[in-house]
């Protein structure tokens, strides 16, 4: 088997190789317009090297102040791209360059025109390959993404796609809930949503796939230990394996830290 | 992380204020060594594990997620990752003081 492959491994460079010299036209390389494959090649290269210095402005900053300006800024720096790679979709809708762009854009647009053009070629040129997008979309924040998940919902008529995708909604629902800048009201709204979302999959879709068991600690944290909840009481054992309990801080503002060195 | 909660421990030290870890580390050995090396002097619930009871029932995703809750035992805020340590001062510092007044 080796043996064969490495045989069609040397056909193949004989062969290019011939295939190169019959072809003198290929030669000046620049003169070539780049495919809509190598466009998308390229600008997802600009944008990683964009992002990379991004990451390194964050880690360089000397103080919160300065952290969070960096952070704000990487977290804006898809949006840069946007427009271009919605051009280079618009301009060859029906290519896999294509797809991939709406796909960038679907994780990183905000709401807004750009996200509603991506979400309609999705819908008019790809719809065959839709499915494989549901399911990356529940761990996104992008107000594109819930746009996408929203026309999707309307769209679904099948059982299963439906029970997918409103999970894929309650899931992104919880990743925008989790956003500190939210206000009162926008996150009661959000957890109201939310909470009706994952109780229906636990009603009518609990033959869809493993969700009505992955809904179930979604809504204990929703009822339970949402903003405005008592907490509900902790009991166990320090480092030194001696008993205690949350509520015996009672009286004292307590900050709870999930932690570890890792 | 722990700078400044060490910091916060120290500056609150005679306040209504406490910082309670719940721990996910594997090896106890090994985390109470560290503990020592990095003077966190808070008391943790050992969970054992990442996937341990208390972090699974309280549906943790992320490391660390931090949960302010006052000293009437309301949840007040809630934060998957730091946000920072100003903003974890700003509001520990408020609800210390409202619990104050309320004495």
């Amino acid at each position: 088997m080796k043996r064969f492959l490495v045989g069609v491994f040397c056909l193949l460079i004989f062969w290019s190789a011939l295939w190169g010299a019959d072809d003198p036209k290929e030669k000046p390389k620049e003169d070539k317009k780049p495919t809509p494959a190598e466009q998308y090649q390229e600008l997802q290269n600009e944008f990683r090297k964009a992002q990379s210095e991004a990451i390194k402005a964050i880690r360089e900053a000397k103080n919160d102040q300065d952290r969070e300006k960096a952070i704000e800024i990487y977290q804006k720096k898809p949006q840069e791209f946007v427009g271009r790679f919605l051009e280079l979709a618009q301009k060859n809708p029906k290519e896999q360059a294509a797809f991939d762009s709406l796909q960038f854009i679907i994780m990183n647009a905000p709401s807004g025109p750009d996200a509603d053009k991506a979400v309609e070629i999705l819908f008019r040129d790809h719809q065959a390959k839709l499915g494989t997008l549901n399911k990356s979309m529940r761990y996104l924040r992008s107000g594109a993404a819930e746009k996408f998940l929203r026309t999707g919902l309307e769209k679904a008529t099948e059982h299963k796609d439906q029970g997918e995708l409103t999970f894929a909604l309650a899931q992104y629902l919880k990743n925008k809930s989790l956003n500190p800048k939210l206000s009162k009201d926008e996150l009661e709204k959000i957890n109201k949503e939310m909470e009706e979302l994952f109780v229906r999959v636990t009603e009518k879709f609990a033959d869809v796939g493993n969700y009505a068991k992955e809904a179930e600690p979604e809504l204990f944290e929703i009822r339970n230990l949402s903003v405005g909840k008592t907490v509900p009481e902790i009991q166990g054992e320090d480092l030194d394996g001696k008993k205690f309990k949350l509520s015996d801080y009672r009286g004292k503002v307590v900050m709870l830290d999930f932690w570890g060195h890792w | 992380m722990f700078p400044h909660e060490r910091s916060l421990v120290a500056r609150l030290e005679n306040k209504p204020f406490a910082l309670i870890g719940i721990n996910s580390d594997k090896d106890k050995d090994k985390l109470k060594e560290s503990n020592e090396k990095e003077q966190i002097t808070w008391r943790s619930f050992w969970d054992e594990t990442t996937g341990g009871p208390i972090a699974k029932k309280w549906n943790i995703r992320g490391w660390p997620t931090l949960y302010v809750v006052d000293a009437k035992g309301v949840i007040r805020h809630k934060y998957v990752g730091s946000p920072g340590g100003e903003t974890i001062d700003k509001v520990i510092d408020a609800l210390v003081k409202e619990a104050e007044d309320k004495k």
